[in-house]
C-alpha cells in the first residue's frame, strides 16, 4: 500500500510540474525530494501562486470527524436532524472509499466494521453498502476504480435535498470544526438542492450523468429513508401535544415567576443638553411620547420622542429644521425623531420603510414640536392632560396657563394664586386639576373655569407637591412644614395629617391599588403610608428586622419624584443626584410571628453623568412610568447654578 | 393693517381718535424699518420672550426697543437736567470753566426715577 502511495504522489506531482511547464525532476527522486520540490514550487512570488491542499488524510482525523459529525447530528434539533442524516451516508460512503485509496484496507475496514451498522436499516443503503463492500476489497486500486459501483459513484453527484437553514447551519459547523476532509468530499461528491418546502426528508436521489450501465440503474433510489428518521419522526410526533411533564414544568414556572421578586422596569434617561437658560421642570406624558420642559426663561417646550402613538392631532404639524421664527435651536439629545407619517393610513411599515431610508439623515432633526410662550415668570411645573391633548403649566408668575397641544396656542389663563405657583397635577378620572404654591394653599380648579373650586388651606408653610388618589376623590400635598395632608376632593376637608418627615416633603405618589402613600423629603427619606389607618407602614433604607443587616441603601440627595409599578409591588425613587432606586414592597413575616412591610431595594442605577466629568452633572428633574411599562427619567446637563 | 383693525375694535367712542392714532402708528412702523435702535433685537426679543410675548414681526420687536430706548434717554436727561440745575447753585473755584463732562449719580438719579414710578433705595454699604 505504501508503494502505491508514493506512486500516486510521483503522478500527482510529475502531472502539476508538466501543467506548469517545468522541468521534472529526475525519476526514481525520493519521496521527500518530491515533496521539497512541490514546495518550493508553491512558495513563488505572487503571479504564480497556487493553492494547492494536501489533505492529509490521515485515518484516525478521518474516523474523528465522522464519529463529531454524527454526534452533531444527533444533537441537532428536529427539522434539521431528519433533513442532515440524508447527507450522512454519501459521506460515509465516500469516506470510505477515501480510506480504502490512502491508507489501506486495513484501516479502511475498521471505519467500515465501526460505522456500517446505522445505514443497514435502509434496504437501498444496504445494497449499497454490500456492493461498496465488495468492489474495495479488490486487490489493487486500478481493479478498483474500475468496478463499475465505484465508477458511478465517484463519477456523479449524491443529490440531496435540504432547507436553507439546514443547509446553512451544517456549513456552519462544517467551516467552525476543523473538518477539511468531510468539507473536499462534500464539495465534491454531494449536491444539495435548497428546497425550502419542509420535504426535506424526502428521498435522496443518487444521480449520474451519464446512464449508460446497468449497475447504475439500480442505484437509483426513489424511496424515504422512513428507518433512517424513524426515531426522529417519532419525537415530532411527540411535540405536538404536550406531555404531562411538560405542563407541569410551565405550572411550576409560572408559580414560581408570582411568588419571585418584581422586576424592574426598563429606564429610559433623556438628557437635556445646553440648559442654560435655566431647565426647571420637566414631565413626559403617560404615553411616553412627549416631554415637556419648562425653563426660567418663563418658555415651555415640547418634543416628541417617539411615533405617535394615538396620531393625536399632529398630522398636520411638519418639522422644519434650523432655526424657526428667529429664535435659535437646539438639537438636544432627547430628540428621537421618528419620521412622522401624514397619511391616515399610519400603516407601521411604511414608517419603518421611511424610517430605514433616511437612516443618519434622522439622527439630526429636531424633535421638537412648540416652544409655548406666554407666562411671565419661570415655569416650575407641568403636567398633561390624560389624553395628552393639553399640557398644563403653572410659573412664578402665580398663574396657571392651559396650552392646545394641536395647534400650540394658550387656551386659558387661570388666576387665583398670589404666590409662585409651585406644582400641578391632574386628576386620572374626574376633570379636576391641584396645584400647589407658596401662599400656603392648595387649589382645586376645573380647567372650565378661570377661578379656583376649592381652596384649601391649613399648611404652614409653601406647599411644594400635590398628588391626586387613583379614584379622585384625594388629593394629598407635601408641603416645608414637613407634613403631608390628605383633603377631600367634594368638601375640602381634611381627611388626615401625616406627621413623620424631618425635612420638607419633595415628592408624593399614590399607588395604583389606592391603598398606599409614598412620600419623599428632601433629607432623602421615603416612606410609605397605610392610607386606611394613616401610620407610616414601612421606610426606605431602614434596618431590614429579618435579616438585621443595616445597609445603607437610602438616598442622600432630595427625592425629585417617586413613582410606583402598576402592580403597586415596585416603587421606583429617584433622588436629585441622578441616583434611580427601584424597591420591592411587599409583606413579611419577622421572627416573633408578626407580620411586617419593607421595602427591599431589587435595583439602583444612576444616571444623569455629566458630559464634563461630572462636575456640573446631570440633575435629575423627573421620572414617571409610562403606560408601555418603562421608566421615564429627565436630567438636566450642563445646568450652571 | 392689523393694528388699526383692533383700535377699532374697542369702542364706539373715541373711534376717530383711535383710527388716526392707529393710522399714524403704522405710517410710524413704516418709517422704522430704515432706522436701527440702540438696543438690539435679540436682547428685546429675549426680554419679551420672558414676559410671555411671542410674535415672528420683527417691527414689533423694534417698535418695543425703541420705546424702550427712549425711556431710559429720557430718564437720563431729566437726570442731566438736575445735574446742571446742582452746578449752577453750587459754583465755586473747584469748577473748571464750562465743566463739559457730568457724571450721573444716585443723588440725581433718585429723584427723576421717582417722578417716573421708580423707587430706588441703594444701601449705604455693601453686604
Amino acid at each position: 500500500m505504501k508503494k502505491l502511495r508514493t506512486d500516486k504522489i510521483m503522478a500527482t506531482v510529475n502531472e502539476y510540474l508538466k501543467k506548469r511547464n517545468l522541468e521534472t525532476p529526475a525519476p526514481g527522486g525520493t519521496a521527500s525530494e518530491c515533496h521539497a520540490g512541490v514546495v518550493g514550487l508553491v512558495s513563488p512570488s505572487t503571479p504564480n501562486t497556487f493553492t494547492f491542499s494536501t489533505t492529509s488524510t490521515h485515518h484516525s482525523q478521518i474516523d474523528l470527524q465522522y464519529v463529531r459529525l454524527k454526534s452533531w447530528m444527533m444533537d441537532a434539533s428536529e427539522p434539521c436532524r431528519s433533513e442532515l442524516s440524508q447527507v450522512l451516508f454519501p459521506l460515509f460512503i465516500h469516506l470510505y472509499l477515501e480510506l480504502v485509496a490512502g491508507t489501506g484496507r486495513q484501516t479502511a475496514r475498521k471505519f467500515f466494521g465501526k460505522h456500517y451498522q446505522v445505514f443497514l436499516v435502509n434496504r437501498d443503503y444496504e445494497s449499497i453498502l454490500s456492493q461498496v463492500l465488495t468492489a474495495a476489497n479488490v486487490s489493487s486500486s486500478v481493479d478498483m476504480s474500475s468496478s463499475p459501483i465505484i465508477q458511478n459513484l465517484k463519477s456523479g453527484k449524491y443529490l440531496v435535498r435540504l432547507s436553507e437553514v439546514t443547509l446553512n447551519y451544517f456549513l456552519r459547523y462544517l467551516k467552525a470544526t476543523e473538518n477539511p476532509t468531510l468539507l473536499q468530499i462534500f464539495n465534491t461528491y454531494i449536491e444539495v438542492e435548497v428546497d425550502d418546502s419542509g420535504a426535506g426528508s424526502s428521498g435522496a436521489i443518487f444521480r449520474t450523468p451519464d446512464n449508460h450501465s446497468g449497475a447504475s440503474n439500480g442505484l437509483v433510489n426513489g424511496h424515504t429513508p422512513e428507518s433512517m428518521t424513524s426515531e426522529t419522526l417519532a419525537a415530532s410526533a411527540d411535540g405536538m401535544d404536550c406531555t404531562q411533564e411538560e405542563l407541569q414544568k410551565v405550572k411550576d414556572a409560572i408559580a414560581r415567576l408570582k411568588s419571585a421578586q418584581p422586576v424592574p422596569p426598563s429606564l429610559c434617561v433623556y438628557s437635556v443638553s445646553n440648559a442654560y437658560n435655566g431647565l426647571s421642570c420637566a414631565c413626559v406624558n403617560s404615553d411616553g411620547s412627549l416631554l415637556s420642559c419648562g425653563f426660567e426663561d418663563s418658555v415651555v417646550k415640547l418634543w416628541k420622542l417617539t411615533a405617535p402613538v394615538h396620531n393625536v392631532g399632529f398630522r398636520q404639524k411638519t418639522f422644519t429644521v434650523g432655526p424657526r421664527g428667529g429664535t435659535s435651536h437646539t438639537l438636544l439629545a432627547c430628540d428621537a425623531s421618528r419620521i412622522e407619517d401624514d397619511g391616515d393610513g399610519a400603516a407601521e411599515e411604511e414608517e419603518a420603510v421611511a424610517e430605514a431610508r433616511n437612516g443618519a439623515r434622522r439622527r439630526n432633526r429636531g424633535g421638537e414640536l412648540f416652544a409655548l410662550r406666554g407666562h411671565q415668570g419661570p415655569v416650575m411645573d407641568t403636567c398633561f392632560t390624560h389624553d395628552s391633548s393639553h399640557l398644563l403649566s403653572v410659573s412664578e408668575d402665580t398663574t396657571m396657563r392651559l396650552w392646545n397641544l394641536e395647534s400650540g396656542q394658550a387656551v386659558a389663563l387661570y388666576r387665583g394664586h398670589t404666590y409662585p405657583v409651585w406644582c400641578v397635577t391632574a386628576s386620572p378620572l374626574t376633570m379636576h386639576v391641584a396645584t400647589g404654591s407658596y401662599d400656603t394653599t392648595a387649589r382645586i380648579w376645573a380647567t372650565d373655569y378661570t377661578y379656583p373650586l376649592r381652596t384649601l388651606a391649613g399648611h404652614t408653610q409653601s406647599v411644594d407637591c400635590v398628588a391626586f388618589h387613583s379614584n379622585g376623590t384625594y388629593l394629598a400635598t407635601g408641603s416645608c412644614d414637613r407634613t403631608v395632608r390628605l383633603w377631600q376632593v367634594m368638601d375640602g376637608d381634611v381627611a388626615r395629617v401625616l406627621v413623620h418627615h424631618k425635612a420638607p416633603v419633595s415628592a408624593l405618589a399614590f399607588s395604583p391599588n389606592g391603598k398606599y402613600l409614598a412620600s419623599g423629603s428632601e433629607d432623602g427619606a421615603v416612606l410609605v403610608w397605610d392610607l386606611a389607618a394613616g401610620r407610616v407602614l414601612t421606610d426606605l433604607g431602614g434596618t431590614d428586622s429579618s435579616t438585621g443587616s443595616t445597609e445603607t441603601s437610602e438616598h442622600l440627595d432630595p427625592i425629585a419624584s417617586l413613582c410606583w409599578s402598576a402592580d403597586s409591588a415596585l416603587l421606583v425613587s429617584a433622588s436629585t443626584d441622578g441616583c434611580v432606586r427601584s424597591s420591592h414592597f411587599r409583606q413579611t413575616t419577622i421572627s416573633d410571628g408578626s407580620s411586617g412591610w419593607e421595602l427591599s431595594e431589587v435595583r439602583q442605577v444612576v444616571c444623569g453623568a455629566g458630559t464634563n466629568g461630572g462636575v456640573g452633572g446631570g440633575q435629575l428633574l423627573h421620572t414617571s412610568l409610562t403606560c408601555h411599562n418603562y421608566l421615564t427619567a429627565v436630567t438636566a446637563l450642563d445646568v450652571e447654578r | 393693517m392689523d393694528q388699526s383693525g383692533q383700535q377699532q375694535g374697542v369702542g364706539a367712542a373715541g373711534n376717530q381718535v383711535s383710527r388716526s392714532a392707529g393710522l399714524a402708528l403704522t405710517d410710524f412702523l413704516m418709517q422704522l424699518e430704515e432706522y436701527n435702535p440702540t438696543i438690539p433685537d435679540a436682547v428685546t426679543a429675549y426680554y419679551l420672550n420672558s414676559s410671555g410675548f411671542d410674535t415672528a414681526d420683527g417691527r414689533l420687536v423694534r417698535l418695543i426697543s425703541l420705546a424702550a430706548q427712549k425711556f431710559v434717554s429720557d430718564i437720563a436727561n431729566d437726570a442731566l437736567q438736575h445735574c446742571k440745575m446742582r452746578g449752577a447753585q453750587q459754583s465755586s473755584s473747584k469748577i473748571k470753566g464750562k465743566d463739559k463732562r457730568f457724571t450721573l449719580t444716585m443723588e440725581d438719579l433718585t429723584p427723576v426715577l421717582a417722578e417716573y414710578g421708580i423707587t430706588v433705595k441703594k444701601p449705604h454699604y455693601y453686604i
